[in-house]
């Protein structure tokens, strides 16, 4: 749309220079003709025709490209197209017009809106990259974060839950972030979401969402909600001088999506419907049925210590379902993966009505989609209608309105958390028999009856003024409401729930008022042609932000039976703390989230360029919120950046090879309010019974820090575009160095202050790289029907070292006391780490245990008193210390959950009427904690039981087909896992499959082939003609088509952002699509 | 124009210097030194005549390994150097793991091997000290003074006037001598301390319970030829009581739980009853049990077993005891009964 500005002002500065021409009122004539492409001379369909005159719309070509037009003779009329440069020319009664339009150069005079400022590429310095709409276009994804994977460089998003409506994570250069929430499989990082900008709105990443994962509510963030179909276009950006005037939120980075917009003078109807397919993934291959039995039977005889002991445990009552073999009720081989996983049909609907001309134009979208999950009982469906009204009344003035509105309806089965976990966990021994009236499974149960209804409403509305008070300067004001309901009802029956019925309702609401108000004026000296002349663009807004979020929880359990939805209220049983009904703090009664914030900044924004050729971009942004440190109320977030279009100077015009070519450098600061009014004021709590009255104490589980400072990152960035070979080759490349600090940690007080933590400024994370987008047009047909081919690849590096921790302190052990798979911030590596032992073999017979020469005995996994030797089968941890026995000083930092490399491919093949597009992403060096399998192997231990409860890798013990790992059976076979079991009194000593090992680390690189599209266009049929048909297209698509990879667990993309593989994670679905899309 | 050309390549070196150098602004990985490195306790106690282990007192705190320690400034505790503390003796060691299934003390001994090293000894990446068998005709027994210096390339500390008590031998355990004093251990009556068996279901002459503070244990050395252990025991009128008494004992399965290695070990080597069967005798090695200094509480037991009818009924009962003999040599352990036990049918 910015675009359609420039080329506003061009016309109108068109106007200008030929306003003097004597204007002769004539009879109107009627002109046909033909515009074509002058290179391929193919007809171009739908190019506005406009009489620039009286700024009025004359007409559309058909889909050859001719047009008939009725004007009055010498008028001058207007050819428009996208990606076309704009064609004025006389109206000439008689003769046929034969107009060529001439493509643009598209990588440098697209706009892109930078810190709400629209600006050409050209002169733009910051590091900014542009998706297409078009790329997003033929899989109906759920959210649509999913289809910008590996579509710019340095962007890193893992699709880590297949689950419909939730989305998975996405990073920009790195993460800068060193919190971990959640512990064992759940563990993730606190988020490094960049912020969002919707139509030059800034909205919060996860719309209602907290970041939390238990989380509560409905998990329904504003990308899961936005319609593909409406998204114009989406640019990333990633240095600091594009998103320094986004100021306080900018330091992850800005997504910048525009939806589209009316421009036809002739009202235009888009239709895109399909109809898709959700596959279930490959199950894992398990035992079943009297194989299951067999072996679970023989490892209790030859594992255990004597007779006795096999005896006990074949006698114990929870082993009945191994012993008694003939009762029917055990004699089942029953497929619970296959119970749990389905294949939806779904479809996809979204209906676009535009249209307008610059005076006022209009866009209506209406999108529908229907999303139903592999899991039984998972899905989402979301509504959406988004309304969009621009008008001009005058040459001054502008006002933009748009109304957003959307519901997302979500299931969510039995899964909870932010990535709709719980499924993997669920499959139970195959001897069980499978769901009847009379028998279920209570986790197959919760998936078919639990009723979990998850809403989520958006309304999001902005008004957008424009006002030219003298010429170049002009005065806007921007304001933006955004509005989310967020409810969760759900019921468990009782069998699914610990034999009480759960009945759960959950309120959020969300909302945030944004008004942005500023002055922008534009100089050049030489106005008809800024090649050759000085501009400047200035520009000074303050923006004000007040955000509010409350949720509510009721949760009541132990109702009167399966069918009464009730009572509802409040639970005296079950409030949180009550220490009979609340031991695990599983009682979330109250209100977990309820806060208020207010940000006020100012903003100015200066840019220079001379001929287009030297830019001088700077800006620099105050901001103050409500939840910073009372000391340190504003940051302040500068930035420089300078661009030499080197192309235009005179020696390289010469150089015919050479279409374009640019080299920028910027420098900024960014900051990020993570601090909550809590840390940074202290909180106090009304004391009863204190010296005989109520008081008010301070909380004593933080003490305040008036000094809190956002978290910042300063960022330096080194950019070169390169166009090379007409159009053949595009190349841009950036290198940048990026340093997070301020990081706020916790650092835990003596307790001689009273207080348990204070949150300090104290964490620094640098993040340097790389990264890469070539575009490749290997063959380039003349004629458009031929054979074109374009590839791109694109490519990041990106290494993330841990600079500082608060206190100089070198080093800070996040203990996971669930997995022991613990992490380690260690300055100077890369800023998680696993911290376990580390497995270098395994051992081949009892003589190969290293032996203490003083003590005689062998090596042992335990430091304390007992005799937990290595024997053979065992796997061989190092012993760091020498000390011969196995303990913390042994644990090793290693791995790095952080991907080296990631990016994507892009191949788009067209031939006549076809279109071929492959898109793929591939990610290289991460550490992943294959936990899927450990977690199974480890619960071997415990053959005789259903489920292990509690401790290590608790979950139900179904029998995963171990004859497909390489483990050690006897002396002399090379073995890559230990013996799967020794015996269970070894085993319990030794623990010999244990999760906090090396040998479960596993390298997660894996190639991912996305998206194979094939499309049909269909052209110059007589029934389009008939029909109205401007636009007639067919597709299929295949998503989610394959990934190779080494890694032997289900999926490596499916993993936390820590890195830990879990096998409860929802997965990633393949999906099939036919599609058709229509313009009329 | 040749001066663009130039001013082009110079900006792409600058360039491609400046990213390169990203690696020269960021900390190195250095090794960690915690600030809560320690000890548990600052005091070691040994005894001459074995090898005193002390082991798991250190907490590195999740330190870089490898740290590095050291022993310093040994002192007397007249405070002035011990350089005898770092001579070096003859120390043997193990080179297989005691498996408890040796058939013979040949077998033992040749997974065993003798080095040379400093009395004071110090296991230079775990920080476990050792105080090798050695006697008091070089050192003194006392409480001498040393510093242990603990370091790896983040960072050191040092932990002075740690105290190594040095005690007299105890020649086996339990031991019913003060290795201090050199007196036989006394109670807060100022009666003497003496070392009882555990007894069960034996009985006196009226069918009485006999219990264990009536019988006492006596280890007598005999000889310094051939390690071995014989057991005597003598009722009240210091009368033998022969072995063949205890009727039932499963002389050719007597077994002990070795803690240390958590397995059953056949008690002793070539058993040899004397010709009237008095006496029992065991050949064993030095220590014994193998572990006896080195292990996790580790005792060798005995257990002789009878069997009586008495008023009809079968009545088993067995005498007990745990032991562990440092000192080589040819040992007695008396059991004297105070009170005539009943090994006769009623």
């Amino acid at each position: 749309m910015s675009k359609r500005y420039i080329y506003r002002l061009v016309a109108f500065l068109l106007l200008l220079t030929g306003a003097g021409n004597a204007v002769y009122a004539q009879q109107a004539v009627t002109i046909k003709g033909r515009v074509v492409d002058a290179a391929s001379k193919e007809g171009i369909p739908g190019v506005t025709i406009i009489d620039i005159k009286n700024k009025k719309g004359l007409g559309v070509t058909d889909p050859t490209g001719r047009f008939t037009i009725t004007v009055e003779p010498e008028k001058m009329i207007q050819f428009r197209y996208i990606g076309y440069r704009l064609e004025t020319v006389k109206a000439v009664a008689g003769a046929a017009m034969n107009i060529g339009l001439v493509p643009e150069n598209k990588a440098l005079k697209e706009t892109v809106i930078i810190g709400y400022q629209k600006r050409t590429k050209e002169t733009a310095s910051g590091s900014a990259a542009v998706i297409d709409g078009k790329a997003l276009q033929d899989v109906p994804v759920s959210n649509i974060q999913e289809l910008l994977q590996g579509k710019v460089a340095g962007l890193n998003i893992q699709n880590n839950s297949g689950a419909p409506g939730f989305r998975g994570t996405m990073s920009v250069r790195g993460v800068s972030q060193l919190d971990v929430s959640g512990s064992g499989d759940n563990a993730y990082l606190t988020s490094n979401n960049p912020l969002l900008v919707i139509d030059n709105v800034p909205v919060d990443f996860d719309g209602g969402i907290s970041q939390s994962m238990l989380q509560p509510g409905a998990a329904t963030g504003p990308l899961a909600l936005i319609p593909p179909e409406d998204v114009e276009s989406i640019v990333v950006m990633k240095d600091a001088q594009a998103t320094a005037l986004y100021g306080s939120r900018g330091a992850n980075g800005v997504i910048v999506i525009t939806t589209k917009r009316g421009n036809s003078p002739t009202p235009i109807i888009d239709i895109t419907s399909s109809v898709f397919v959700n596959l279930p993934p490959s199950l894992r291959p398990t035992i079943g049925g009297n194989a299951e039995r067999r072996y679970r039977i023989s490892s209790i005889l030859a594992n255990s210590l004597d007779d006795r002991e096999a005896r006990m445990k074949l006698s114990d009552p929870n082993s009945q379902f191994l012993t008694d073999s003939l009762n029917p009720f055990y004699n089942n081989s029953t497929d619970w993966q296959g119970l749990f996983y389905q294949t939806t049909l779904n479809s996809n609907n979204n209906i676009q009505v535009s249209g307008g001309s610059q005076k006022m134009n209009y866009k209506a979208n209406f999108a529908y989609q229907k999303n139903q999950g592999v899991l039984k009982n998972t899905g989402f469906n979301k509504y959406s209608l988004n309304m969009q009204l621009n008008m001009q009344p005058s040459k001054k003035l502008r006002i933009g309105a748009q109304l957003f509105s959307a519901l997302g309806q979500k299931q969510r089965g039995n899964g909870g958390g932010l990535t709709n976990n719980g499924a993997g966990n669920s499959f139970t021994s195959s001897l069980m028999p499978g769901p009847s009236t009379f028998v279920g499974n209570p986790q197959l149960s919760g998936y078919e009856n639990n009723i979990d209804d998850n809403n989520t409403l958006n309304i999001r509305g902005f008004v957008d003024v424009d006002y030219e008070i003298i010429n170049g300067l002009r005065i806007n004001s921007t304001t933006s409401y955004d509005y989310y309901t967020d409810t969760r009802d759900r019921f468990n029956q009782s069998f699914s729930n610990n034999n009480v019925t759960g009945l759960y309702g959950f309120v959020g609401r969300h909302d945030e008022l944004n008004t942005r108000n500023g002055v922008n004026y534009s100089y050049s000296s030489r106005p008809t042609d800024i090649e050759k002349s000085h501009n400047i663009y200035a520009s000074v807004f303050s923006e004000i932000n007040i955000k509010s979020d409350d949720q509510h929880v009721r949760d009541v359990r132990n109702g009167p039976n399966d069918y009464y939805w009730g009572p509802r209220g409040y639970s005296p049983r079950f409030y949180p703390g009550n220490p009979w009904n609340n031991k695990d703090e599983v009682n979330v009664n109250g209100t977990p989230v309820s806060y208020a914030y207010h940000a006020a900044s100012w903003a100015g924004f200066f840019s220079y360029n001379y001929r287009t050729k030297y830019v001088l971009d700077l800006s620099y942004r105050l901001d103050g919120n409500s939840s910073a440190g009372i000391n340190n109320p504003y940051t302040k977030n500068p930035s420089i950046g300078l661009r030499w279009n080197f192309n235009k100077e005179n020696l390289m015009r010469r150089l015919d090879w050479l279409d374009y070519g640019s080299v920028r450098v910027t420098y900024g600061i960014n900051s990020r309010p993570t601090s909550t009014i809590l840390n940074s004021l202290g909180a106090y709590n009304t004391v009863k019974s204190y010296n005989n009255g109520i008081s008010i104490n301070p909380n004593f589980s933080v003490l305040a820090n008036p000094n809190m400072e956002p978290e910042k990152s300063s960022q330096f960035n080194f950019g070169v575009d390169l166009g090379l070979f007409r159009g053949r080759l595009e190349v841009i490349y950036d290198t940048y160095y990026k340093n997070n600090y301020n990081l706020v940690r916790d650092i835990k007080l003596p307790n001689a202050t009273g207080y348990d933590k204070m949150q300090v400024n104290g964490g620094a994370i640098v993040n340097y790289g790389h990264e890469l987008s070539l575009t490749v047009r290997p063959v380039v047909n003349k004629n458009p029907k031929g054979f074109q081919w374009t590839f791109s690849v694109n490519g990041a590096y990106n290494q993330g070292v841990l600079t500082e921790l608060p206190g100089g302190s070198q080093l800070f052990i996040n203990v996971d006391e669930n997995t022991w798979q613990s992490t380690a911030l260690k300055v100077g590596r890369n800023p998680q780490s696993n911290y376990m032992y580390e497995t270098v073999g395994i051992y081949q017979s009892n003589d190969q245990v290293p032996v203490d020469p003083i003590r005689g005995v062998r090596y042992k996994a335990f430091k304390g008193p007992g005799n937990q030797y290595f024997q053979a089968g065992d796997p061989i941890w190092k012993d760091l210390n020498g000390d011969y026995a196995l303990d913390n000083a042994d644990y090793v930092i290693m791995g790095n959950p952080e991907p080296l490399v990631t990016g994507g491919l892009n191949n788009t093949v067209s031939y006549q009427n076809f279109s071929l597009n492959i898109n793929c992403t591939y990610l290289a060096k991460r550490s992943i904690l294959n936990n899927a399998i450990a977690a199974r192997i480890y619960r071997l231990q415990f053959p005789e039981r259903l489920s292990l409860d509690g401790g290590t890798a608790q979950g139900p013990i179904n029998l995963y087909d171990i004859n497909q790992i390489n483990y050690w059976k006897q002396a002399g076979i090379n073995a890559t896992h230990p013996a799967i079991v020794g015996s269970f009194q070894h085993d319990a000593a030794v623990a010999p499959n244990r999760l906090d090992q090396s040998l479960y680390q596993e390298d997660g690189s894996y190639f991912k082939i996305n998206q194979i599209t094939l499309a049909y266009q269909f052209r110059d049929f007589d029934f389009m003609k008939r029909l109205k048909l401007r636009v007639l297209r067919a597709y299929v698509t295949a998503y989610n088509v394959g990934i190779f990879s080494k890694y032997t667990g289900p999926n490596p993309e499916t993993v936390t952002s820590l890195g830990r593989d879990d096998i409860n994670g929802y997965p990633n679905a393949s999906s099939f699509t036919f599609g058709i899309g229509a313009q009329f | 124009m040749k001066r663009q050309v130039y001013t082009f390549f110079i900006a792409g070196a600058l360039a491609v210097t400046a990213t390169s150098c990203y690696k020269e602004l960021l900390p190195k990985e250095k090794e960690h030194f915690s600030n809560n490195v320690n000890f548990d306790g600052d005091t070691y106690t040994a005894n001459f005549g074995r090898t005193n282990v002390f082991y798991g007192k250190f907490n590195a705190d999740n330190s870089t390994q490898p740290l590095t320690f050291q022993l310093l400034n040994i002192h007397r505790p007249d405070s002035q150097p011990a350089p005898e503390l770092l001579t070096q003796v003859d120390t043997w060691q193990w080179k297989a793991y005691y498996s408890g299934t040796e058939k013979t003390i040949a077998e033992i001994d040749a997974k065993r091997f003798q080095v040379k090293r400093p009395v004071l000894d110090m296991r230079e990446n775990s920080g476990d000290l050792v105080f090798w068998a050695t006697d008091t005709s070089k050192i003194k027994p006392g409480v001498y003074t040393f510093d242990i210096l603990v370091k790896n390339n983040g960072g050191q500390k040092l932990f002075q006037k740690q105290k190594l008590q040095l005690r007299l031998p105890r020649p086996y355990e339990p031991y019913d001598y003060d290795d201090i004093t050199g007196l036989h251990k006394k109670d807060d009556k100022n009666n003497l301390i003496y070392n009882h068996p555990t007894l069960e279901g034996v009985q006196d002459m009226q069918n009485n319970t006999i219990n264990a503070d009536q019988v006492n244990v006596y280890f007598h050395k005999t000889g310094t030829g051939k390690n071995s252990v014989t057991f005597k025991v003598y009722d009240k009128d210091s009368v033998l009581i022969p072995m063949s008494k205890f009727n039932v004992t499963q002389w050719d399965s007597l077994k002990y739980v070795s803690n240390t290695i958590g397995q059953n070990v056949f008690f002793g080597f070539n058993r040899k009853f004397a010709t009237d069967s008095s006496t029992v005798t065991w050949d064993i090695t030095n220590p014994y049990p193998v572990l006896a200094d080195v292990g996790i509480n580790e005792s060798a037991r005995v257990t002789f077993t009878y069997e009586r009818v008495s008023y009809g009924q079968r009545r088993r009962a067995y005498m007990g005891y745990g032991f562990s003999i440092l000192e080589p040599g040819s040992w007695e352990i008396i059991f004297k009964f105070r009170v005539n036990p009943k090994f006769i049918n009623d």
